[in-house]
């Protein structure tokens, strides 16, 4: 039978326990308390769940902005180059 | 349109503080300035008509640097939403829009020199314009949620 030395075998799993509550401690600390008092874990992620969905919303009218102003230039580049066709067409007709 | 080409112009005009290129407006309003101080008659020249009814070479000059070192402290302080910056942007890109329309509708057919003017004019209007698009698209998804 293998030799335990049970007190030190305690003492660290009791050090490593005092780690892990002091660990969760600080771990609350980052959620803002309901009217409970207590952390508010659901409220915490509902909060990123909308910026999450709102990001989205953002992203896609920034899409929709970026085509518009790609069809804007294509239309004013095609106009000036359509323009600039005729007036060569012009010349050459004469 | 390719939606891959839709995501990566998304990302180059949105998610950038435009830093490069306020610090290239920097650098050409400074040149514009220096080269209206030569001596001679810039402004006999029939592009700078419109330019030259409204002010003086040296009130040209003046303007333009004194828009290139406020365009240079922005860049240096980084800080590109303060008021200071926002009003900038808007007299920014009066400043470069009147220049370019200016010499467009002196002479035809439109001198083809001023395409980086061009460029710099439409990235002043961008500039100036993008924060209240910005605004606009976060209260949009407000309002949803």
């Amino acid at each position: 039978m293998p030799n335990h030395d049970f007190d030190k075998e305690l003492q660290g799993l009791n050090d490593r326990l005092s780690t892990l509550e002091h660990r969760a401690a600080r771990s609350t600390e980052a959620f803002v308390t309901n009217d409970l008092g207590v952390p508010d874990y659901d409220g915490h992620r509902r909060a990123h769940s909308d910026m999450i969905e709102k990001e989205k919303v953002v992203t896609s009218y920034q899409r929709d902005i970026t085509k518009k102003v790609l069809e804007w230039l294509t239309v004013g580049a095609v106009a000036l180059m359509g323009g600039s066709a005729l007036e060569w067409i012009k010349a050459h007709i004469k | 349109m390719p939606e891959k080409v839709v995501d990566s112009l998304t990302a180059a005009l949105w998610n950038t503080n435009m830093v490069v290129t306020r610090l290239l407006m920097g650098i050409a309003e400074f040149w514009w300035g220096l080269l209206l101080l030569c001596p001679g008659d810039t402004f006999g020249r029939p592009t700078y008509t419109y330019m030259a009814k409204v002010m003086s070479e040296e009130a040209w000059a003046f303007a333009f640097l004194l828009s290139s070192v406020i365009q240079v402290t922005i860049v240096i302080r980084k800080d590109f939403y303060c008021g200071l910056a926002r009003y900038f942007a808007a007299w920014n890109m009066v400043l470069w829009c009147f220049v370019v329309g200016s010499m467009l509708l002196s002479v035809s057919p439109p001198p083809a020199a001023i395409s980086a003017e061009i460029t710099l004019a439409m990235a002043s209007i961008w500039i100036w314009v993008r924060p209240f698009l910005l605004i606009k698209g976060i209260e949009r998804a407000e309002s949803r949620f």
